[in-house]
């Protein structure tokens, strides 16, 4: 994006002092070149360059506005981590990432680079009931057979809510002992130790990662990373990497 | 003639408590022994909470005397246990804020066992508990004691809690957070030095639909229940002589399916919380469900204590608001630290 102020003469251009190689074209590039009142002779062209103060002020004004501006939208994607315990190198390691193969082959080899023994654990692994079995169609089920076996249909939609909204919660909980009972398998079949859970999002999102000891059944850090215009995925597995290896807090 | 306006408007009020002021309506305490000489203790107990109650708190208790009266026409009668559909219309029926009512019979070592139930006409919510105390002397000790459960079962945001969720313990949550929401609330307990066991936080998205999990704010063990209380009538299983063995199969099947996740739910829902405490090697001391609402600004909380060998419902709360110094979910997750630990309703 041309600066409105930066002028470019027949033989004595000026050079606009704004980074080329911005990785991130999105974010504007503004480049402010006042010149003091002076005359140029290009023998083709006379022309001279006249200083308008308001007009500086309102650059500075628009440009310290929009450093702010950009600042407040980011501060609503907050950045935050806690660690309460490191995953030393060396250690059996299973990342969860749900990304194409290519994108958790270059995160797996990231986290080779470190030390870490690793297994990629598909987000299927740990399937979703949902994915297999809606509760919701249950409640329409639910509801006809409740009709045709109860007298009137209206009364019997009523008197099923409550069982179906005990179904509906111990679905839940089920749900989770089920998923307990997954990583207890993984821990034995894989021998892992860790669990590494890792959603890379692009700028202006927040990407996250969690770390489990499967020891001890407790989640050891958290953090939630505000991806910034310079960041690629490399980047930011490279800084969720240093999170995790980093001793307690 | 100018008495009738009047009478009119009498009878529009009458079964409508007194605008500005809570109304808790004392039932029948019956008593479940066969032991006919302890009936006099139903008397004594609910004047015994009546008073307390209208001289701790800002309320107007009415005894079982007074709501007979809305009850004469009615052909309903007080009791010390209802169905879903009883307690709805006879409720309907009073001009109070609250029902209590309940039972008690005696228990070995001179004991006496209380089942009470509070009735919140006006949400539908029927809050059941358990206590024991000792007879004779500590009767009342017992009534103060019950009184104090009370003063949190009669506010605007119910409030129910019988123990601390002591800092360093390892807590599971449930939750409808999303995964980075989610990550703000484990910091802060983690931060406190709480352990957290990663059930929800094993994987990438909850399964729990937001427009869902208002269900789970309704709980339900054996000593303790929190639940909700509709107008549904009881369901008829009729059969006519046409009905043949494959129907009253199906029939059944129904009747048991109701059974078992009506009836004997509390039952049910132990089981399975027991089942993924056991998933987790027993590595989870409190287990608690978390809803909050679209705004993030306020939630509930139903805690679990799965220390002992029969899980109990410890905790009960709405309208948790964030601490001053944070918003969201880590504000709500300060104010539950800083609640957790306030001395409960024992």
């Amino acid at each position: 994006m041309e600066s409105p102020v930066c002028i470019k003469k027949k033989s004595n251009s000026v050079k606009c002092k704004h980074n080329p190689r911005r990785a991130d074209l999105r974010l504007p590039s503004i480049c402010i070149d006042i010149r003091s009142p002076a005359s140029y002779n290009t023998g083709a062209l006379n022309f001279t360059i006249v200083e308008v103060p308001d007009m500086r002020k309102s650059m500075i004004a628009a440009v310290i506005f929009a450093v702010l501006l950009s600042t407040g939208g980011c501060s609503a994607k907050k950045s935050a981590k806690f660690v309460r315990q490191g995953v030393p190198k060396g250690s059996q390691v299973g990342i969860i990432v749900d990304s194409q193969n290519s994108i958790k082959n270059a995160i797996i080899a990231k986290f080779l680079d470190k030390g870490f023994k690793v297994k990629a654990v598909n987000a299927s692994d740990i399937y979703t009931l949902g994915d297999h079995f809606s509760i919701a169609d249950y409640k329409y089920l639910a509801y006809q057979s409740a009709e045709s076996s109860a007298g009137d249909g209206a009364e019997s939609l009523s008197s099923t809510q409550k069982s179906y909204d005990s179904i509906y919660k111990l679905h839940v909980y089920n749900y989770e002992a089920n998923k307990a009972e997954i990583l207890a398998e993984m821990k034995s079949k894989w021998g892992l130790r860790y669990l590494v859970i890792m959603d890379l999002r692009d700028w202006g999102s927040l990407s996250w990662m969690r770390a489990i000891d499967l020891e001890t059944y407790e989640i050891i850090a958290v953090e939630n990373y505000a991806t910034r215009t310079t960041d690629s995925i490399e980047s930011v597995v490279d800084h969720f990497l240093e999170t995790v290896s980093t001793q307690a807090q | 003639m100018k008495a009738i306006p009047l009478l009119v408007l009498a009878a529009l009020f009458a079964a409508a408590p007194v605008h500005g002021a809570t109304v808790i309506g004392f039932g029948l305490f019956e008593n479940r022994s066969d032991d006919r000489d302890l009936d006099f203790l139903s008397g004594i107990l609910i004047n015994s909470f009546a008073v307390s109650v209208e001289t701790d708190f800002d309320i107007t208790a009415k005894k079982p005397a007074e709501l007979e009266q809305y009850l004469e026409e009615t052909g309903m009668e007080l009791k010390g246990s209802y169905r879903d559909k009883e307690l709805y219309d006879l409720a309907s029926a009073l001009p109070v804020n609250y029902f209590v009512y309940g039972s008690f019979r005696p228990v070995p070592e001179n004991r006496i066992e209380m089942t009470v139930n509070i009735y919140n006409k006006d949400t539908g919510e029927l809050f059941s508990f358990v206590n024991t105390g000792k007879m004779e002397t500590e009767i009342f000790n017992l009534v103060d004691r019950l009184t104090g459960i009370f003063e949190g079962c009669f506010k605007e945001d119910f409030r129910f809690k019988s123990d601390d969720i002591p800092a360093k313990t390892k807590i599971a949550f449930i939750t409808n957070l999303d995964a980075r929401e989610l990550n703000e609330f484990y910091m802060e307990f983690m931060k406190q030095g709480y352990r957290i066991c990663p059930v929800q936080g094993n994987d990438l998205a909850s399964p729990v639909s937001a427009a869902d999990f208002d269900r789970l704010r309704h709980v339900a063990l054996k000593e303790k229940s929190f639940q909700r209380i509709t107008n549904t009538p009881p369901l008829v299983f009729s059969l006519s002589q046409w009905e043949g063995k494959k129907e009253i199969t199906a029939q059944r099947e129904l009747r048991d399916i109701i059974t078992r996740y009506v009836y004997r739910y509390p039952a049910e829902q132990e089981k399975v919380i027991k089942e993924l405490s056991s998933q987790y090697r027993f590595n989870i001391d409190y287990l608690c469900i978390v809803g909050f609402d679209e705004s993030r600004e306020r939630a509930w909380i139903r805690g679990f204590d799965l220390t002992h060998f029969d899980s109990s419902l410890i905790w009960i709360e709405s309208g948790i608001k964030p601490m001053p110094s944070a918003s969201g979910p880590s504000g709500i997750a300060a104010s539950i630290i800083h609640l957790s630990g306030k001395q409960g309703q024992k």
